[in-house]
């Protein structure tokens, strides 16, 4: 491989990353975000910060495997991974939080499951997809080489 | 095989896009709802005395100015005392407050004067307390997120209706040729109701057998203080014994609650 194309597949990584979550998580640092969220949801930038790191670091490794089978590899675990993550830093989709107000400590429930598990719905097709793709890629080099 | 990878991955990256999108505006329209402070808020409490119950009349307002619909809306108080006796539970469910648009009613929480004697919390009738409440309100918005909203032993001070009641200065004595048994009965309704009804008055001898019983009317303001002295025929001299018990049984809101027992001692002629 050329030492352009690297620079490319880099560029490309870089790009993609930003656009994957990096930029979501310079706007949650940067702009005070993450310190308003603190005292309300204590887990909030566990669950924003892995998140976005997660999906960084996979979109990083599929644009520089890109022409592999590994980047279909990299695509399903991503998908499983996320879902996985997000499932389980948000309990599941119940979060319970405690918010103390003057003299009172406010306990609030939200409960999300219907969205989590659109996006569980959303995860498995990917997953699928990913599965779908990596075969697809996997018959046409034994096509090649024959 | 390849267009059908493309259409699933054009279908996901959509599916993805509404989804996010929807989350989104479900959360700025919920913080947009809420930042008025008025999406739901409470009224000034009214108090009713119906059944022997005193019931507090709390009006409550939903102001849904969101882009979704409010469903499922559930308001719950649970009052307890100071020693863990629940006193009233009360739930006001709406199946629903459609956006832009406005609901109003009543969350009416009850308790029982009856139901305090029968638990022998009496003490509820005599002194001030202060009464514990737990506030749970919950709410599923768009269909798609259940929020609920707790707040636990809120202390409210509790007014006895029947604060410092005393029975004193228990007496026998002949009123022309009839024989009577008199009392003074004292005590402040400290309650945010007003007690009218009436009083009855019970005497027991030692045996618990009944030896003489009068009624006196009840019409006490909030904050004010009654005090009267109820007379009462005796029917047989010979049942009064130097110790015994009076009875007090008090009608309020078309219900009987009683009854009171105080003990007595050194009556006779």
């Amino acid at each position: 491989m050329k030492a352009k194309d690297i620079a490319k597949r880099v560029l490309s990584a870089a790009v993609w990353a930003l656009i994957m979550g990096g930029e979501f998580l310079l706007i949650y640092k940067l702009t005070g975000m993450a310190e308003q969220i603190a005292p309300i949801i204590p887990e909030g930038g566990m669950i924003i910060t892995s998140l976005a790191a997660v999906f960084i670091a996979f979109e990083i490794g599929i644009r520089l495997l890109t022409g592999t089978i590994f980047r279909y590899v990299l695509d399903g675990a991503r998908a499983v991974t996320s879902v996985a993550l997000l499932a389980y830093t948000t309990n599941f989709g119940v979060l319970r939080l405690a918010i103390p107000v003057e003299e009172i400590t406010l306990k609030v429930t939200v409960d999300f499951k219907p969205i989590l598990a659109a996006f569980l719905l959303l995860g498995v097709v990917s997953l699928a997809k990913s599965i779908i793709e990596a075969i697809d890629f996997a018959s046409k080099k034994v096509e090649e080489e024959v | 095989m390849r267009l059908a990878v493309k259409v699933i991955g054009l279908a996901v990256t959509v599916a993805t896009i509404i989804l996010i999108a929807f989350l989104g505006s479900m959360i700025y329209s919920l913080y947009t709802t809420f930042a008025t402070g008025e999406a739901v808020y409470f009224g000034d409490v009214d108090y009713e005395l119906s059944d022997g119950s005193i019931t507090l009349i709390i009006p409550v307002y939903v102001n849904n100015t969101g882009l979704y619909d409010m469903t499922n809306i559930n308001v719950t108080t649970v009052v307890v005392d100071g020693r863990g006796n629940q006193l009233s539970c009360a739930t006001t469910t709406v199946p629903v407050v459609k956006r832009d648009s406005t609901w109003q009613g009543f969350h009416e929480l009850t308790i029982s004067l009856s139901q305090i004697v029968e638990r022998n919390l009496t003490y509820l009738l005599f002194e001030e307390a202060d009464l514990y409440t737990d506030v749970l309100m919950s709410f599923t918005y768009a269909k798609a997120m259940t929020l609920g909203v707790s707040v636990e032993e809120i202390e409210v001070p509790w007014g006895p209706p029947l604060y410092g009641l005393n029975v004193t200065d228990v007496t026998l004595r002949f009123e022309d040729t009839t024989p009577m048994a008199e009392m003074w009965i004292y005590f402040e309704n400290r309650s945010p109701i007003d007690l009218v009804g009436a009083l009855t008055v019970e005497l027991r001898n030692a045996d618990g057998t009944l030896v003489a019983t009068g009624t006196s009317d009840l019409n006490t303001p909030s904050w004010t203080a009654w005090s009267g002295v109820i007379r009462m025929p005796l029917e047989d001299v010979d049942l009064i014994t130097p110790e015994g018990e009076v009875w007090l049984y008090v009608t309020i809101g078309g219900s009987l609650v009683g009854p009171i027992v105080i003990p007595y001692s050194g009556l006779g002629w």
